[in-house]
């Protein structure tokens, strides 16, 4: 299946993409267009685009929305959502600590690698590391 | 012009109807990221990415709730108004900055002071335009930190 979203992606366009390819369709195939691209006669299904139905919801991050719509029910999840969270919206809950530092390192490495694709490679590293990290730690 | 502060600039149109969760939501959100209000329904900030990426999504929210906005890169024609709109953002954080020096006297425990480092960092999220203030606050934080500890 095509998962279609905007080019340039940050952190929570990568967190997603490693968590659709790891829990929702392990052969997804990611394209990426411009902001405010029409993508209604694309086929595929659109996430982290303004008004689509994986998307920003109730002020939370479109990584919220998917674990919520595909019901994915695991704390090392919930944790990563929390700093992705904390990173890409604007709430009034006390910034996760990880949040900044990470949404650097994702923003940095989708800016200098200028390559849509090659950013989700490093990111399935990074969240998939991530969510290692803390089953072993808890 | 290149070497002009860029701004961006949200217009947004709220729906009609009274008053709503989601109205109350987005005008906590722009207080959040510490906008300057231009006029009603007229805000900016200082061009960056984040703050682009945070004005894209509320333009997509406002016109979730049945509203309409858009998002604007501007520069200002009128120097006196931009000045205005500087002295804001830096007076904004300046003022909490220089508070956060103050309190950090009578602060007496590692806890409390961790408390404030992190009260610093979300006040520095509205720190759009760098301030200069911010070596003098990280020295005050050392200072005490020194303090407490040899105490």
């Amino acid at each position: 299946m095509k998962w279609i979203t905007w080019e340039r992606i940050g952190i929570d366009r990568m967190a997603c993409s490693w968590l659709i390819k790891k829990y929702v369709d392990v052969s997804a195939e990611f394209v990426f267009i411009e902001k405010g691209a029409d993508y209604k006669e694309m086929d595929g299904i659109p996430f982290d685009i303004p008004g689509v139905a994986l998307s920003h919801k109730r002020g939370k991050c479109t990584f919220c929305t998917i674990l919520k719509e595909y019901g994915l029910n695991d704390k090392r999840l919930d944790r990563i959502a929390e700093i992705v969270n904390s990173a890409d919206t604007i709430n009034d809950l006390l910034p996760e600590p990880e949040a900044a530092g990470l949404d650097l390192i994702c923003r940095s490495i989708s800016r200098f690698l200028n390559d849509d694709a090659k950013a989700i490679e490093q990111g399935f590293l990074i969240f998939e590391s991530m969510y290692l990290y803390f089953g072993d730690k808890s | 012009m290149d070497d002009q502060q860029k701004w961006l600039m949200l217009v947004y149109k709220l729906p009609k109807a009274r008053t709503s969760a989601g109205k109350v939501a987005l005008w906590r959100k722009l207080k959040k990221l510490g906008v300057y209000q231009v006029q009603d329904s007229v805000c900016i900030l200082p061009l960056s990415d984040k703050n682009k990426e945070d004005f894209e999504w509320i333009a997509a929210e406002v016109t979730e709730i049945g509203g309409d906005a858009s998002v604007w890169i501007i520069v200002s024609m009128t120097p006196d108004k931009e000045k205005t709109a500087r002295d804001f953002f830096l007076d904004q954080v300046n003022g909490q900055y220089q508070k956060i020096i103050k309190d950090l006297e009578t602060i007496t425990d590692q806890k409390e002071l961790k408390k404030k480092w992190d009260y610093y960092h979300r006040t520095k999220r509205q720190d759009h335009l760098k301030s200069p203030l911010t070596v003098e606050v990280k020295a005050a934080f050392e200072k005490r930190s020194d303090e407490l500890k040899s105490s």
